[in-house]
């Protein structure tokens, strides 16, 4: 098993959220939403291209459209070792989070 | 209306840019969208001030994993560049290995000299305290002129140290004519044999390996030898506490064994005697005259903060007070002990010093050559250039932009350039023994200790890749990706500028072939006269046997009637220096008008023999010879030559018999009675000075035996035979008188051998890349030469045609070589009293050997072309 660090795994469950809408702006806006994490698009584009180095995601030229000047967008989306990748890291925490929560910390 | 809000909404330009500037990956343009979406939305809600704002943060905030990102894309790029660079590499092996051996010859013969440079500037750097040590010298003010003299009198150093205290130590070293040194049955000529003061070794640093250094060499008896002496004498026992026998008279105790003195030390060594055993049987003087300047050489050491140039004016007087003679002035100079080697040209020298300009011509040929294998590559790449133009062409239509490309190539002849240098540390290693014997001293080469060195090595070689890359890289990286993707050969149109800039770098490579063809030529014709020409006496088939030695001066007559029996020794004679000798040089002062008159000037002196006149076929032009009929010839009578007769102002040379003068041996005065003519007493670096020569036996050293051509080793044998009957105890050794003539004009050889070795190599890197350029130029041509073959040309006439075009390029590189050969070549004659003409036909010489090689290397590709069957020349492209 692979792990993948935090931020990864925030980029990868973000992009299977956002099913095929997953571009740029999108992925930085959801993060944002979401974590109230403000990624630049400078740490974005970094770690998008780590992923798709490592191919847990692939990009996807989409169809042009008019607002953009004809210039189409690039969709991520997860490919299979993405998946897989996400299994990992939700087993992973399962496995080291299991008899934990909350309240287990104020026992102490 | 509409394209007004479009120019509204655009985000700041400058930030834009920055960000343009941070990503080259291919995110490059998604990023920009990105941005500028999110900027418009901004935008539109909060305004144009937020937008900005907000922009500008972003990109502020970005930039390090902007970096961060393009820096890993640039690793994924450059693993692609490497790929396609070994690539190349292999599918154009002949093409790499000519570039890579240019290089790298190139790189190794500049290597090699500035190793060779760079041990010559560390002379005398070893010693720990070297910056403060500094080497007493005289020079004296007569009437005829100064002169100065690195040797000193013996009493200067124990006086200077009464007088100034302020200098922190002081010694002397002495070096002893060459002696029998004897341990047991092991008995050899040594020529190293040096005294000097306990204090020596605190000055300098002479690593001991064994014995103490506590007192070294404060006890008379002690001597100090070197690693390799102890070797040779002793082999596996150990030297300390061993006798040893210097000489006939001394025996020294061995106390200590140093390193051997290494090679950058303007002085060397083999034995170290303690200076308190040194007397007036040894040196011939008694050791506390003023007047004496004898192979003794006085070194002090300063105290740090003391600064040398006010020490100096101090010391000036010294001279005057211990040591007055009427008209003359002497004075101390200090030198600095690293700056001997290279800066010092005084009298006496301990070893021959070289010369800056020496150092200089070396560095220039160096560069030179590095010039010329960087042209060699400049023009190999861009002939070879329509190979890679697909590249160019596919790279270009994927988006890369021309800086890319241009750092590709650059890359890509970094690369060769690194690869050249290893291998030519590799060449270096090998050809190490050879350059030595080529520079007549041992270079050495140690990679551990010479890191500082091996960056030197690695930051030339990347500068060569880079210097060599610029242009091929610009060219290449200009290719029109249409053109080059439709296939078309002329995939780029040279500009005049670039055909001008090409041309003019093969004429330079030919400028500098010349010059170095021409300057061997010159160098060896010099060379030649120099050895040729007349010195005035007979040198052939003289055997010089030396003898510092009473015993055998005794039994000289007995010897020499001996010899003369041999049917193949035609005479023997004795002298005290033979003729054209640097290390004998005798000089005397002439009292012309009487002593009390004081010295007129210094006349070069000879002792002679009865029949040395004869023997060397020197012309007496006035007066007679030394005679035994005249018994009153010892030690009286003069025989001089025609400068000592100008420089005496006698008017003719009858005049000159007949007349008495002084001169400074005991004050003795002595009557001419002979005149020769001028004859060589020097090497011809000198003008012909005064010699006055006498005839005093006891002062005899030499025995020159003048031998008949046939059956050389037979008469050698029977010297040695003779030799050993007479004096079984004195070891015989021998040289030709000529091959000693030679051996002065050894630092002009060596210099004429390097510069002939490097122009050789220069010549052959300047081949390699006219040949190169050629088949460029014949490929670039094929279709024209098919059809002008099919309308009629002849074979010849197309080699013609294709070999014009160099051979003009070869003669505007004559028209600029000449020139400056014959600057540079009539600067270096100025070394010599006496000179060749430059003529003509080194010039003609060099032209037609470079014309020639390079029609070599062009026809051999014009002639390839020519052949070419035309059907397929035109269907070519």
């Amino acid at each position: 098993m692979k792990n993948i660090s935090k931020a990864e795994e925030l980029l990868l469950l973000t992009i299977w959220r956002l099913r095929d809408k997953a571009y740029g702006i999108s992925i930085r806006r959801k993060i944002l939403e979401d974590t109230c994490k403000d990624y630049t698009y400078g740490t974005l584009y970094d770690l998008l291209s780590q992923l798709t180095r490592k191919s847990y995601v692939e990009k996807i030229v989409g169809k042009s459209t008019p607002e953009k000047g004809g210039r189409s967008k690039t969709y991520y989306k997860l490919t299979r070792e993405g998946i897989q990748a996400l299994k990992d890291a939700l087993e992973f925490h399962r496995l080291t989070w299991k008899d934990i929560n909350e309240f287990s910390f104020e026992k102490i | 209306m509409k394209k007004e809000k479009e120019s509204k909404l655009k985000p700041p330009r400058l930030a834009e840019w920055i960000a343009q500037r941070l990503v080259w990956t291919e995110d490059e343009i998604s990023i920009k969208e990105d941005l500028r979406e999110e900027y418009e939305y901004i935008f539109t809600i909060n305004g144009s001030n937020k937008a900005h704002f907000w922009y500008w943060k972003h990109i502020f905030r970005s930039i390090f994993p902007f970096l961060n990102n393009s820096f890993c894309w640039s690793i994924t790029m450059f693993k692609n560049y490497l790929k396609t660079t070994i690539r190349n590499f292999i599918k154009q092996r002949t093409y790499t290995l000519i570039t890579v051996l240019g290089l790298s010859i190139g790189i190794t013969s500049c290597l090699l000299i500035m190793l060779y440079v760079k041990q010559e500037l560390s002379y005398g750097k070893f010693h720990t305290k070297a910056d403060r040590i500094y080497r007493v010298g005289v020079e004296t003010d007569r009437p005829q002129g100064r002169s100065k003299t690195a040797a000193t009198p013996f009493p200067v150093a124990p006086a200077l140290k009464e007088d100034y205290p302020d200098i922190e130590n002081i010694a002397r070293i002495f070096f002893a004519p060459n002696e029998l040194v004897q341990y047991e049955d092991k008995k050899y000529f040594e020529q190293n044999i040096a005294f000097m003061d306990p204090d020596f070794f605190k000055i300098f640093t002479f690593p001991l390996i064994k014995g103490s250094a506590l007192n070294l060499l404060e006890d008379p008896g002690s001597i100090v030898i070197t690693s390799s002496m102890a070797n040779k004498y002793f082999a596996d026992e150990d030297p300390i506490g061993k006798v040893i026998r210097y000489g006939n008279q001394f025996n020294f105790t061995v106390a200590g064994i140093i390193e051997n003195v290494p090679v950058n030390s303007h002085f060397h060594f083999d034995f170290a005697a303690s200076f308190k055993a040194l007397n007036q049987d040894i040196v011939g003087f008694t050791l506390d005259q003023w007047g004496a300047y004898l192979d003794l050489y006085t070194y002090v050491l300063m105290p740090e903060n003391v600064i040398v140039d006010e020490f100096q004016e101090k010391v000036q007087p010294f001279m005057q007070s211990h040591h007055d003679t009427p008209g003359v002035t002497r004075e101390l100079f200090l030198q600095p002990l690293t700056s001997i080697h290279l800066h010092s040209h005084v009298n006496s020298e301990i070893e021959k010093n070289n010369f800056v300009s020496n150092l200089v011509v070396l560095l220039t040929i160096a560069f030179f050559i590095l010039i010329i294998a960087i042209i060699n590559y400049i023009n190999l790449t861009t002939a070879h250039s329509s190979r890679r133009a697909k590249e160019v062409g596919m790279r270009k239509v994927l988006g890369a932009v021309r800086f890319q490309l241009f750092k590709q190539f650059m890359g890509e002849s970094i690369c060769l350039s690194l690869l050249s240098m290893c291998l030519s540390l590799v060449f270096i290693k090998l050809l190490l023994p050879v350059f030595s014997s080529l520079v007549g001293k041992p270079v050495e080469f140690v990679y551990s200790e010479n890191l500082l060195f091996l960056g030197a090595i690695f930051l030339l070689s990347l500068l060569v890749g880079a210097l060599s890359s610029i242009y091929p890289a610009l060219y290449l990286s200009g290719f029109q990706p249409v053109k080059t993707l439709k296939g078309l050969k002329d995939v780029r149109k040279s500009s005049f500028v670039q055909l001008f800039f090409r041309k003019g770098l093969v004429v330079a490579q030919f400028v500098i072939s010349l010059l170095l063809i021409i300057g061997t030529l010159v160098i060896s014709k010099q060379l030649r006269f120099l050895t040729n020409a007349n010195l005035g006496f007979e040198k052939e088939q003289m055997v010089i046997i030396p003898f510092f030695d009473d015993e055998v001066n005794k039994k000289y007559e007995t010897i020499k009637n001996e010899l003369a029996v041999h049917p193949n020794v035609v005479n023997a004679t004795a002298c005290l220096g033979a003729p054209i000798e640097d290390s004998n040089e005798f000089v005397i002062s002439v009292y012309p008008d009487g002593r009390d008159a004081g010295a007129k000037f210094v006349i070069n002196l000879n002792i002679i023999d009865f029949d040395f006149i004869d023997n060397f076929g020197l012309e007496v032009i006035a007066g007679r010879q030394f005679s035994k009929e005249f018994t009153g010839d010892s030690g009286k009578s003069f025989i001089i030559n025609e400068t000592a007769l100008k420089n005496l102002g006698y008017t003719s040379p009858e005049d000159a018999i007949g007349k008495k003068f002084i001169i400074g041996i005991n004050y003795m005065e002595g009557t001419v009675i002979g005149v020769v003519r001028d004859f060589h007493i020097t090497s011809l670096h000198e003008d012909i000075g005064p010699l006055l020569m006498l005839h005093l036996p006891v002062w005899l050293n030499s025995m020159i035996v003048k031998i008949r051509p046939d059956d050389i080793s037979g008469t050698l044998a029977f010297l040695e035979k003779t030799w050993k009957k007479f004096v079984p105890d004195y070891p015989f050794s021998f040289s030709f008188l000529d091959e000693r003539i030679d051996k002065m004009y050894q630092s002009e050889k060596q210099t004429s051998l390097i510069i002939r070795t490097f122009s050789i190599i220069a010549i052959a890197i300047a081949c390699l890349g006219l040949f190169g350029l050629a088949a460029y130029t014949a490929e670039k041509r094929t279709k024209e030469i098919g059809i002008r073959k099919v309308l009629g040309a002849t074979v010849s006439n197309l080699i013609f045609m294709l070999s014009t075009e160099f051979t003009k390029w070869v003669l505007v590189a004559n028209v600029f070589a000449w020139p400056l050969a014959y600057f540079f070549m009539k600067k270096w004659l100025r070394n010599f009293a006496f000179q060749t003409s430059i003529g003509l036909t080194p010039f003609i010489i060099a032209a037609a050997i470079v014309f020639l090689i390079a029609l070599l290397t062009v026809s051999f590709q014009a002639v390839k072309v020519a052949l070419a069957n035309p059907i397929e020349s035109i269907r070519y492209e």
